[in-house]
């Protein structure tokens, strides 16, 4: 698998669960697409939101 | 709350490996038939008459397991209730989390090895499914050896393996068994069977290992190089 470029400054804080409640079809479709990419499932949500914010601009505070 | 289920959890020991095909093999001569594998490779799990074993291979494992490493691991039904048993007996940091597979739980165990429970998922998606014939004779059952022995199986009686007897302090039964031991914190895969233990030799012999037979118990190498006992059980 191609590995997306992580950004270093999150990938040196520790891990913390970050519970959220999601329709239960869009969490079939994320962990299906996550298992076809060959992708830890919190890697594929990390780069996923990361993404976002990339796109969509960091909050202003 | 407190589960008070027995069969909550099977034993289902975790073997890295850099070649599943070939002990994928070397387990269908220890009466183990595949269950469960992905698509794309990588994994397999396999079932005994009683227990479990999955195959997972080293190059892509995210917690850098080693070639011929075994993790003691378990699928459980109910994770919560196991997670609640699991605190109520003190063992605290049981976390529950989300793979792409399914649901996970972890705890830290007596000696500070993070234990697995894979939980149940009616999603195959990804994976091919095979409905085996279970070798009833057969059971899967892994040795833990740590220093404290008690705790140990205290620990693993949280997952609802009770004492099963033997000669060494042995918990499960239907859902397999783990055999805990005194001496080096190591965990080794092992089996118990029915079947006539020269007729087990026979087979591996066949196929090229090298089984040594010895009262009660037949010791044979693994592909991976690892020392797998073969218990006799009446």
């Amino acid at each position: 698998m191609a590995d997306k470029p992580a950004k270093p400054r999150v990938d040196r804080e520790p891990k913390k669960q970050f519970n959220v409640y999601l329709p239960a079809s869009l969490i079939r479709r994320i962990k299906h697409k996550a298992l076809d990419d060959e992708i830890v499932l919190s890697v594929w949500v990390q780069r996923a939101l990361e993404e976002y914010l990339d796109r969509h601009g960091e909050a202003r505070g | 709350m407190t589960g008070s289920r027995t069969d909550d959890c099977i034993v289902r020991p975790l073997r890295f490996t850099d070649d599943i095909p070939v002990m994928r093999g070397f387990l269908e001569l220890l009466g183990m038939a595949p269950r469960v594998e992905a698509q794309g490779g990588g994994w397999v799990d396999m079932v005994s008459g009683a227990g479990m074993l999955a195959l997972h291979e080293a190059a892509s494992s995210s917690t850098s397991g080693r070639p011929g490493q075994t993790n003691l691991s378990f699928e459980g039904v109910d994770l919560d209730a196991l997670a609640a048993r699991l605190t109520d007996a003190g063992w605290s940091d049981a976390t529950i989390w989300d793979e792409a597979y399914g649901r996970v739980l972890s705890v830290t165990d007596p000696s500070g090895v993070p234990i697995w429970v894979d939980g149940y998922s009616d999603d195959d998606y990804g994976y091919r499914v095979h409905v085996p014939d279970r070798d009833r004779r057969w059971s899967v059952m892994p040795v833990r050896s740590t220093a404290n022995v008690e705790e140990y199986a205290r620990f693993l009686g949280r997952f609802g393996l009770p004492d099963a007897g033997g000669d060494a302090p042995t918990l499960g039964g239907h859902v397999g068994l783990v055999r805990v031991e005194s001496g080096p914190e190591t965990v080794r895969l092992g089996f118990a069977t029915e079947e006539p233990l020269d007729d087990v030799a026979t087979r591996l012999r066949a196929a090229g290992h090298d089984p040594t037979v010895a009262g009660r118990q037949l010791t044979v190498v693994d592909p991976d190089g690892q020392p797998v006992v073969v218990n006799a059980r009446p």
